[in-house]
């Protein structure tokens, strides 16, 4: 490769990658690999399990970067599909199991490593909970165009919808989660904020 | 030309920052939006909201070490670096597009006309392959011989063909020659 690879784009390191360069594969993991990570990490409430999901996301990246084409979007997008599709795998896995296991024995407190380490001020657990109780398609919509920088483009690529689907669900989520708060009485935000 | 309405159904979708709208014109949209009151009251209370809404995301975002990252990251360099992984799988198509993209003069060759002529000529040796006599003990078919028995000489008239009986085709289009296939079978295998 002639540039150096932190100076090429996503779309230039998966044609790179398409023909088995290494050092361009680094390179698009070291740039997704975090955000990735924590983006499923928010389906599965588990760091290793998303750790997982995101391994095997990047190898199928580097199996499949020749079939790959821009008119599908863009690598970036294409990455958090592929990520966005493995976790809802895994989680309609883990239900089929957890299903199977309350078949056969109690029901076991789920250890939920993730919640104890959070900060958690009262008025953003509050949001958090109205984000959660979002329906599943509109709050990764808006995680994905908020937290993850998608453009609304790249949101309808991963949720694959058009366009003007995608916009009404952008819409629709910021309409519900304004209610759901309301609803319960407490303020968003805090006006006089300045920063 | 831009209207309200428009305006705020983008406020609604995209958010206050007009740098993500995914259209040209953002000036002249920055310049409408301030010169409304209401617009821009809307536009301040929906960045507030945004930012209240990342902010909390990314609070309850779970704590992932940079030691992990790194660890995860060498470990899926590290597959790929294995040799049964160490090269990608090339769609068939691949190839050809890097020529096109490497070679420029080779866009001006017209595809339909040579896509036309590549398929006539296998047609064409598909049709003569299909004619020749066969070459080792494979099985035919009674079409099949009887085709070539036509296109031989040897026989003239389709009602001189070759037609065993059902039982025996399915034995003879099956299983090895046997001794009870009909000798006109036999003699031409």
């Amino acid at each position: 490769m002639e540039d150096k690879p932190e100076l090429l784009s996503d779309e230039q390191l998966i044609n790179s990658i398409a023909s088995g360069d290494q050092v361009a594969f680094a390179e698009l993991v070291r740039r997704y690999l975090s955000g990735l990570v924590k983006f499923s990490a928010r389906y599965t409430q588990s760091l290793p399990c998303s750790e997982d999901v995101v391994q095997e996301s990047f190898l199928r990246v580097w199996k499949n970067a020749g079939s790959w084409r821009e008119v599908k979007g863009t690598a970036k997008s294409w990455l958090y599909k592929i990520v966005y599709n493995l976790t809802m795998d895994y989680l309609r896995k883990q239900q089929l199991e957890r299903r199977h296991r309350e078949d056969v024995m109690d029901d076991e407190p789920v250890d939920n490593g993730l919640e104890k380490n959070m900060v958690e001020s009262e008025n953003r657990q509050h949001l958090h909970q109205a984000l959660l109780d979002l329906p599943e398609r509109q709050r990764t919509a808006l995680t994905l165009f908020l937290v993850n920088g998608l453009s609304g483009v790249e949101v309808a690529r991963v949720l694959d919808l058009n366009i003007e689907a995608s916009d009404s669900l952008l819409a629709r989520a910021r309409r519900n989660l304004k209610s759901k708060v309301q609803e319960k009485g407490q303020p968003i935000y805090d006006k006089s904020r300045t920063d | 030309m831009i209207n309200r309405e428009q305006i705020k159904k983008m406020l609604d979708c995209y958010g206050a920052d007009l740098e993500r709208w995914p259209c040209t014109e953002k000036r002249a949209l920055a310049k409408f939006i301030e010169n409304d009151t209401k617009l821009s009251e809307e536009q301040a209370d929906i960045r507030l909201f945004d930012q209240t809404v990342r902010e909390s995301l990314e609070s309850f975002e779970p704590e992932w070490s940079v030691r992990a990252e790194n660890r995860l990251s060498e470990k899926i360099i590290n597959l790929v670096s294995k040799p049964e992984d160490s090269q990608p799988e090339m769609s068939w198509w691949h190839g050809w597009f890097k020529l096109v993209q490497d070679y420029e003069a080779l866009r001006a060759i017209p595809v339909l006309p040579v896509g036309i002529a590549v398929l006539a000529f296998v047609v064409a040796i598909q049709m003569g392959l299909q004619n020749e006599q066969p070459l080792d003990n494979n099985l035919y078919s009674t079409a099949e011989l009887d085709a070539w028995l036509i296109f031989e000489g040897i026989a003239d008239d389709p009602e001189l063909s070759v037609e065993p009986d059902l039982y025996e085709l399915a034995v003879f289009e099956n299983e090895e020659v046997e001794d009870s296939l009909e000798p006109e079978i036999a003699f031409f295998l």
